[in-house]
């Protein structure tokens, strides 16, 4: 089962606060194949930013893994150490951007600093010339042209407040393909942006992983982009993938009673003056999450079962995948 | 419903603008430079009904949250009329003003920013009867407390809490129930899902138009998801740089948008039907800066309509297109129908 | 819209009075827990917390007369009757310093005191108000704050003539602006926040903006410069009393005992050491109480989340 370009087997993080201990992540299973973009959609709590940080091994310190496997091109990242992650993965095989443009990079640094330094790190290990100031610099002014900012030689002296959002979206990303990476995290890119700019956005990305022929963890809680954007999808909920299906199905026909309600929550599914219905209840809190599946308390169709045992994924249907008890045939 | 006809509207806006004046430094003023000067709202005029829902859309920096703080007057517009009721707000004395703001409220963007986080959460919806001396006994204000909470589905324990404790969500409810505590007529609602879950912000939605039947509001929402734009409206205005480009029935803008900028705009949302791929337009460039808007049309140097130089010499003409649905822009109708 | 009617029951005074307090002492149950919680708190709250009993009951505390003088014992190291020894007169070191600790709490609080009822009020005011009046109130400040305070406050004392009261109205006048200009710092920066925009949009009045929102916000950093400031007065009384430009003797105050065992240091140097231990163990008693404190009042460091 080791082809393939990425998998999480049985994932598992713990999360040590004030309150209690509690599980970010619980057994979370997903792979990536080449080239396709796999979406992870959620809402806040649900474990998504954690999971994506846990590929990096770039976990808070209250973080820990307790179980599990993170594949990659047949090595487990999490036996690493960190002295290989921080040479061969990050920023090399894969890259991550992160949601928050306006802090993403250093005010303090020149966006010419920032992007040669990416390209400094690992120059060592690319095929090619090695950096010297003004090699670096025109790799770094094409780097700039490619995600299609103007004027990228004079841009490259600015600074980051000088940019808008978008520009500096559009900087990570050159910067997170700099090295032509296999896989790419991106984690909620485009939240912060407006509807135009976050089309751009999502053009340039659709481009560049077309190009380079890499593979994309989307990680959002929009669905309008995830449907854009996504070859597959892993919805999740308190930790816990629900639900695993390609794209169009899981619009087409949801499955798990949380994508459902999902869905109908969306202003755009329903006419005007129609109430929304939102979901009843909330989210649990990480330390006080139900026994047995963690949506029980919320689900219209609860079970006795659902109350006692955690359910798991299974597959239904061709490249369909739910965690229900509705499905599991015993 | 059509109510009597010859009802003066709610809120009838003329020409407002609001710039913002921004000094310079010693240098620039001895080359006898002018005051740099932010044409945040440049010239807006529009009409709620009351009852209804008026959407203001736009993007980043349109100006769309400084024309909802202005027909407040929370910030002084340079120039306009503004008629609530059909009295020019820009006239009130100050006592008037304080009774003003006991018909019309708003509800801030950011929770966070906009409560006092060293105030209980009872204590900051409490405030506006204290300031206003509505009810004389303090069990009385923690009665109506505890009723406003309710009202905006949080528990009446909630009101000893500061606003950190709260989700996200939870704090914008806390800023619905202040906005509702002097029983206004007339609501601004400035990005109240942005930031927000999809369920958490289905349930204010819903919420906002429980209290709507309730207590007969009318609403000025403010927002750039156009989704929500498009269930929630009545009427939906566009604006670009300070101006609106195009305005109208929610239904017509929605269905067939003409104005360039708004054939981009909701062109760019992401289609949850997938396979129902859309061909977007993709706008070259960034927004310019207020400061320094282009000439004749705001939208000229990223439109990908643009007729050629009046474009960027004349300022666009105003044109009807049935029903209230008005735009301005230099190609004519026809030619923007055609998609 | 009108208003919907109240309910019906007889609403009683003292009911809603019982209330309002019962919430009030909530909030600070929960202030003084927040505190117990750190270890400075608790260590700092406890230094000053002698200091204050010492200086409040003296007279029922210090186990001798302060100016008893017994010559015959004179130079006289620790013993059970003298736990601290005696000085160059033959006085109790402990009583002394017992007596001293009330100098300390007056000129610190009383012109730390003074400086923010005058000070901030100031700054705040100029900062909101802005214009011609934000500019006179900061020359005002900047015109004190530019003489060196080692300077002014010795020529102020020499000027006035030495004594307590004096101590504190001078040490007062050098610090308020100070106080003044970070309430004017960060009046200009709470003003922008949007709660401020709501409360107008409320209908709140300027006085009551200042009052209920702005001065809670603004108090964090002046509460910690008070902290530090109060540690400082009390050197700064030694420092006079040293110079003899402060209280005079016989009046027991730290500063008077550091320069009377500063004389006979080589001979008696536990004259001059117990003082400067005491002096020490305050200053930094108030310091560690004031950081506790800002944290305490601060309802987002409370209880920070992970």
């Amino acid at each position: 089962m080791n082809d393939g370009l990425f998998r999480v087997s049985d994932l598992t993080v713990e999360y040590s606060t004030r309150k209690g201990i509690g599980l970010a992540l619980d057994n979370v299973n997903l792979d990536i194949r080449e080239g396709e973009v796999l979406g992870l959609v959620g809402e806040s709590g649900c474990g998504k930013t954690t999971l994506g940080l846990s590929i990096m091994k770039l976990l808070p310190r209250f973080g820990k893994v307790v179980q599990g496997e993170i594949l990659f091109k047949g090595r487990n990242l999490l036996d690493l150490p960190e002295r290989t992650m921080n040479k061969e993965i990050r920023g090399r095989e894969i890259a991550m951007i992160i949601q928050d443009p306006m802090h993403a990079l250093n005010p303090v640094f020149t966006i010419r600093t920032q992007v040669t330094d990416v390209l400094r790190f690992h120059k060592d290990r690319r095929s090619g010339p090695h950096g010297k100031g003004i090699q670096l610099r025109n790799e770094a002014a094409k780097m700039l042209e490619e995600v299609g900012i103007a004027d990228p030689a004079e841009r490259l002296t600015d600074y980051p407040f000088q940019f808008s959002g978008g520009m500096i979206q559009r900087v990570m990303v050159a910067m997170a393909f700099s090295c032509n990476p296999s896989l790419l995290i991106a984690d909620e890119p485009t939240t912060a942006l407006d509807v135009t700019i976050e089309a751009q956005i999502l053009e340039l990305l659709k481009s560049l992983v077309k190009r380079n022929r890499a593979s994309v963890l989307y990680i959002t809680h929009d669905l309008g982009v995830i449907s854009e954007i996504s070859d597959r999808v892993a919805v999740m909920y308190a930790g816990n993938i629900v639900e695993y299906a390609d794209t169009a199905l899981l619009f087409e026909k949801p499955q798990h009673p949380y994508t459902e309600a999902l869905l109908r929550c969306l202003p755009g599914a329903e006419a005007r003056g129609n109430r929304l219905g939102s979901i009843p209840g909330r989210v649990p809190e990480l330390t006080e999450r139900p026994k047995g599946c963690k949506f029980h308390p919320r689900c219209p169709y609860v079970m006795e079962i659902c109350k006692e045992k955690p359910p798991k994924l299974l597959e239904i249907a061709s490249e369909h995948s739910v965690a229900c008890f509705r499905y599991e045939k015993t | 419903m059509k109510k009597k006809m010859d009802r003066v509207p709610l809120v009838q806006v003329q020409g407002l603008k609001t710039y913002f004046y921004k000094g310079r430094g010693i240098l620039s003023k001895a080359f006898g430079k002018g005051p740099r000067i932010v044409h945040a709202v440049d010239d807006v005029s529009f009409t709620i009904e009351a009852g209804k829902n008026f959407s203001l859309v736009g993007e980043t920096g349109c100006g769309k949250s400084t024309v909802g703080r202005s027909i407040l007057r929370l910030i002084e517009p340079t120039d306009g009329k503004i008629l609530f009721e059909g009295q020019n707000l820009l006239e009130f004395s100050k006592r008037e003003m304080q009774k003003f703001r006991c018909k019309a409220q708003i509800v801030m963007q950011d929770p966070r920013s906009s409560l006092n986080p060293r105030m209980t959460a009872g204590e900051i919806i409490a405030e506006p009867l204290r300031i206003h001396g509505m009810k004389k006994y303090e069990d009385e204000i923690q009665d109506e407390v505890a009723r406003l909470l309710e009202t905006v589905r949080l528990s009446s324990d909630d009101a000893d809490k500061y606003p950190h404790e709260f989700s996200g969500g939870q704090a914008r409810r806390i800023g619905i129930a202040r906005a509702l505590v002097l029983r206004p007529q007339f609501i601004v609602a400035d990005e109240l899902t942005s930031g927000l879950d999809v369920s958490i912000a289905a349930a204010i939605l819903d919420l906002m138009q429980d209290l709507q039947d309730e207590f007969k509001l009318t609403y000025f929402w403010i927002s750039h998801d156009l989704h929500m734009v498009k269930y929630v409206s009545d009427n939906i205005a566009i604006m670009y740089l300070g101006k609106i480009v195009e305005i109208g029935r929610a239904q017509d803008i929605s269905d067939s948008p003409l104005h360039p900028y708004s054939q981009a705009l909701f062109s760019a949302i992401p289609s949850i039907k997938p396979g129902h791929e859309t061909r977007k337009i993709i706008l070259e460039g960034e927004v310019p800066s207020p400061i320094h808007p282009p000439s004749g049309c705001p939208f000229n140097t990223r439109c990908q309509r643009k007729l050629g130089a009046i474009c960027e010499t004349d300022v666009p003409p105003w044109q009807d297109a049935g029903d209230g649905h008005r735009l301005s822009c230099h190609i004519p109708l026809e030619t923007l129908r055609k998609v | 819209m009108t208003q919907e009617k109240v309910s019906l029951k007889l609403p009683r005074r003292w009911d809603s009075y019982k209330r309002k307090s019962h919430l009030r002492i909530k909030k600070i149950a929960q202030i003084i827990r927040a505190f117990r919680r750190q270890p400075r708190g608790v260590i700092g709250a406890s230094i000053i917390a002698v200091i204050f009993v010492c200086a409040l009951f003296s007279p029922w505390i210090a186990p001798f007369d302060p100016n008893e003088q017994d010559i015959a014992n004179r130079f006289a190291g620790s013993s059970p009757q003298h736990l601290l020894g005696t000085d160059y007169l033959g006085r109790d070191i402990l009583s002394r310093l017992i007596y001293g600790a009330r100098v300390a709490a007056l000129v610190s609080i009383g012109s730390v005191g003074i400086a923010v009822l005058v000070g901030v009020p100031l700054g705040a005011a100029a900062a909101f108000n802005g214009g011609a009046v934000d500019y006179i109130v900061i020359l005002i400040f900047d015109v004190i704050r530019s003489f060196p305070s080692v300077i002014m406050i010795l020529v102020l004392a020499a000027i006035v003539g030495p004594s307590l009261l004096n101590i504190i109205l001078i040490l007062a006048f050098t610090s308020f602006p100070a106080y003044g200009r970070v309430a004017r710092a960060q009046t200009l920066c709470v003003k922008e926040e949007e709660y401020i925009m709501g409360a107008k949009s409320l209908g709140a009045t300027t006085g009551r903006i200042l009052l209920s929102h702005i001065t809670p916000n603004i108090l964090s950093p002046i509460i910690v410069l008070a902290g530090m400031d109060l540690a400082v007065m009390i050197m700064w009384e030694s420092a006079l009393s040293f110079l003899g430009l402060g209280v005079q003797p016989p009046t027991a105050s730290w500063g008077i005992m550091l320069k009377q065992g500063y004389t006979y240091i080589e001979t008696a140097p536990l004259m001059i050491i117990w003082p400067a231990i005491v002096l020490i163990t305050t200053m930094l008693g108030f310091s560690l109480f004031a950081e506790a404190l800002r944290i305490a009042l601060n309802p987002r460091e409370r209880d920070p989340d992970e």
